[in-house]
């Protein structure tokens, strides 16, 4: 009964088998209102998307016989991000196929949880955008088709052609909260985001460096960009649609790709920030948040290495031992 | 009040902290153990082991000297209870060192040696008189440190100090024993601080508490104001700090009181010129000094998720197998750890008696985590005390990559278990890297 164990003796109860059932929690509020403006579609897209994505990484993990298979509901949270942020038209061959990219290639490939370079949803959405751009050409008008047959296994008919054609100078403040205009099907209820997002950093789990410089540096570029024509509806407009809130909780919240430390998260979200607004003014906006997530998930590993917290007892961060100091001493553990 | 802390690093109280005020206000009465036989060891000090001075048949008294100092750096070893010695056998102790010990078959009749007497008048004693009491004491850092007392005073003495700081800063979770002394026997504490003040040569005297023992804080500022009148020389007063672990490490309580750090080789001391004591070793050596009572005992915490907060008397050299008898929560217990839940040693030989470094004992039921991969989160990173990256540095292990392991400064590792502790893959950071840092500070002395 008594066991010889390394110290410590007691740890943390959030541990992996609780953040990821945690983090879908926190998608419930998503996913009911992707539920009530899409009906059928999306209720099918969600489980489509999370089994495919469990079942594709269980089987490739099998097939390379990794070491002790432990299960874990990350599958089940990148699936259902996958699938919230697709377009209600999208045909389901291409979730499918946008899925297998997530969970294989993008995740697996890479060594799996905790390895993966590139958030797994987000390279997904990338790669079908850039392979069927007819996808951002379809958005759908919600509640429309909600429980029709025909919707569920062909798409929404009414199809719109833009992600966020609702814009007006009319203030609809209750549509921009309550997301009742085309987009994704999950990214475009703001409440639900929020409320997913505050029980996350209830919980402990969402650091709030990443996603809090991200929307303060893109609401800064707003209010620059437009000068005197900007306004306060206008900057909710700006940081409430296309999809930046939901990547602000659920990309920037992504432990594999996002650095690990603070400063280095400040960084990751206001470069992340930059780019969106580049892209967003520059180029096409369909791509602006996804794309430039991604690019700053390349930055991760460098932005691990360098910005650091400064050792205890040392002058910086980066001057602990000096490469001469290592290299004399491992000559003399030679000699 | 201003509160101190050190910044960076810090570790959330969340969930940690099961000793919280409740528990243990039930836990009021200090019980007294009586042993039916102790098993003294010879080594309980940093430096040379005491050498034996008793032979197995020998009649030995409480407070009688049976081991007797080697070096500078070394502490005399007293019998705890009266009786018959019966043995000196060879154990090896908690931390790996083999050493020589005495075991005492105990006689129950609490005889004490001739010379434990009550002084008459100990505050007249003289600086000089104090420290050759406290060379004869056999007292050592009793908050794990483990480096006599005497020896340390006279370091403190030969750097100048200027400043005594009463570590009573327990952030280990579970522990309680220098949070109980403080408040059940304030006095002690005080004048035993003030005496070991004198033995260092030094006039400011400052207690360090955390926040979260109001009532505690609360007991010391009374007793502190009774005292001032009576020694209107020193300059006694209280501090309290953030709670946060591991606050009570003598870098980080130097940092978060002068924001300087301190090099491996620096002593606070010789850097700042403060002198750090544990609660406990000034309540002992007030003991030795009103009494003439060496260390013979000390407050041993026993607690842990399995049972409840009790804080107990104990001779030392107790076995916790004796001292764990009667105790419920004993047989659901997965593990018993000498020290605290974080930075303790788990034990597998139930004969192991309790030191004059043992703070504490916890049974731990909890068991580790399901182990994992890393899923890069940085829980470690924010976790450290001192600015490594563990998740790092157990790749770079895995690797067995020594050149870049010194790059990442492993051998700043302090062993306190936080990394570990807030890991959610369930990944042994804190033993693979002390681990690893202990043999690259090895090597480096090797050279």
């Amino acid at each position: 009964m008594i066991r010889k164990y390394p110290a410590p003796h007691i740890h943390k109860e959030m541990n992996i088998s609780l953040i990821y059932p945690h983090v879908l929690i926190a998608l419930l509020p998503c996913a009911a209102a992707a539920v009530y403006y899409y009906g059928i579609r999306a209720l099918m897209f969600l489980f489509v998307g999370m089994t495919a994505y469990s079942l594709f990484d269980y089987l490739f993990s099998q097939y390379v016989r990794r070491e002790k298979y432990v299960w874990d509901a990350s599958g089940l949270v990148s699936g259902a991000i996958l699938a919230l942020i697709l377009p209600p038209t999208v045909p389901l061959l291409y979730l499918i196929i946008g899925v297998f990219l997530a969970s294989v290639v993008v995740k697996q490939c890479f060594g799996g949880l905790g390895s993966n370079l590139f958030n797994p949803a987000l390279a997904a959405r990338a790669f079908l955008s850039i392979a069927f751009p007819t996808i951002d050409a379809a958005y759908a008008e919600p509640i429309v088709s909600r429980w029709s047959v025909t919707s569920l296994l062909y798409g929404p008919v009414d199809t719109v052609s833009s992600a966020t054609p609702w814009i007006s100078q009319k203030e609809h403040v209750f549509e921009l909260l309550s997301g009742r205009y085309p987009g994704a099907i999950g990214t475009t209820c703001a409440v639900a985001i929020i409320i997913g997002g505050i029980y996350l950093v209830r919980h402990g789990i969402l650091r709030v460096e990443a996603p809090l410089s991200y929307l303060v540096v893109l609401s800064l570029g707003y209010w620059f960009g437009r000068g005197a024509q900007s306004t306060v509806f206008g900057m909710f407009y700006w940081i409430f649609t296309g999809g930046i809130l939901f990547a602000a909780v659920y990309a920037m919240g992504d432990y594999s790709t996002t650095p690990t430390t603070k400063y280095g998260r400040l960084i990751f979200g206001a470069g992340a920030a930059i780019l969106t607004l580049l892209i967003r003014d520059f180029g096409n906006p369909n791509y602006a948040v996804g794309f430039a997530v991604l690019a700053m998930n390349i930055t991760v590993p460098i932005l691990d290495l360098y910005i650091r917290p400064r050792i205890y007892s040392m002058p910086s961060w980066f001057s602990g031992t000096k490469k001469a100091d290592v290299k004399i001493a491992g000559k003399g553990g030679e000699q | 009040m201003k509160k101190l802390s050190f910044k960076k690093g810090l570790l959330p109280i969340d969930g940690l902290d099961f000793s919280k005020g409740r528990a243990l206000s039930q836990e009021r009465v200090l019980e007294q153990f009586t042993p039916k036989e102790v098993l003294i060891p010879m080594h309980q000090s940093i430096g040379t082991p005491a050498a034996p001075i008793v032979r197995a048949g020998s009649l030995v008294s409480i407070g009688q000297m049976i081991g007797k100092p080697t070096s500078l750096i070394s502490a005399p070893v007293h019998a705890s209870i009266s009786g018959t010695v019966t043995a000196i056998e060879t154990i090896r102790l908690p931390n790996g060192i083999e050493c020589a010990a005495v075991r005492i078959q105990n006689d129950l009749k609490r005889r004490l040696d001739d010379a434990v007497q009550k002084r008459s008048s100990p505050e007249n004693l003289s600086p000089k008189d104090l420290h050759r009491l406290l060379m004869f004491s056999g007292i050592v850092g009793m908050g794990g440190e483990g480096y006599p007392t005497a020896a340390k005073c006279l370091r403190a003495r030969k750097a100048g100090a200027d400043t005594l700081y009463v570590n009573g800063l327990q952030s280990e979770p579970y522990l309680t024993c220098d949070i109980h002394l403080m408040r059940e026997h304030a006095d002690r504490v005080i004048q035993g601080a003030i005496a070991l003040g004198s033995v260092c040569r030094v006039q400011k005297i400052i207690f360090c508490l955390q926040d979260k023992w109001t009532q505690e804080i609360a007991a010391m500022q009374g007793a502190l104001d009774r005292f001032r009148p009576a020694y209107p020389d020193r300059e006694i007063s209280l501090l309290v700090f953030k709670a946060h672990f591991p606050q009570g490490y003598d870098k980080l309580l130097i940092k978060a009181i002068y924001q300087v750090e301190l090099k491996q080789q620096q002593n606070p001391e010789e850097t700042v010129g403060a002198v750090i004591f544990n609660v406990s070793t000034c309540a002992a050596f007030w003991e030795k000094v009103e009494k003439n009572l060496p260390c013979t005992s000390r407050v041993v915490t026993i607690s842990g998720d399995t049972t409840a907060q009790r804080n107990v008397l104990v001779p030392i050299g107790t076995s916790v197998s004796e001292l764990l008898d009667r105790i419920p929560g004993m047989g659901t217990c997965r593990r018993i750890v000498i020290g605290g839940a974080l930075m303790g040693v788990a034990i597998t030989n139930l004969n192991t008696p309790i030191l004059k470094t043992t703070q504490g004992i916890t049974l731990i039921r909890q068991d580790n985590p399901q182990k994992m991969s890393c899923i890069h989160c940085g829980a470690c990173v924010e976790a450290c005390p001192v600015g490594i990256l563990p998740y790092l540095c157990e790749k770079l292990i895995e690797i067995s990559d020594t050149d870049a392991l010194l790059h990442e400064n492993i051998e700043s590792c302090i062993s306190c278990g936080a990394c570990s502790y807030a890991c959610p893959a369930g990944m042994e950071l804190s033993a693979h890297i002390s681990r690893a840092a202990h043999e690259n500070r090895e090597k480096r002395s090797g050279l």
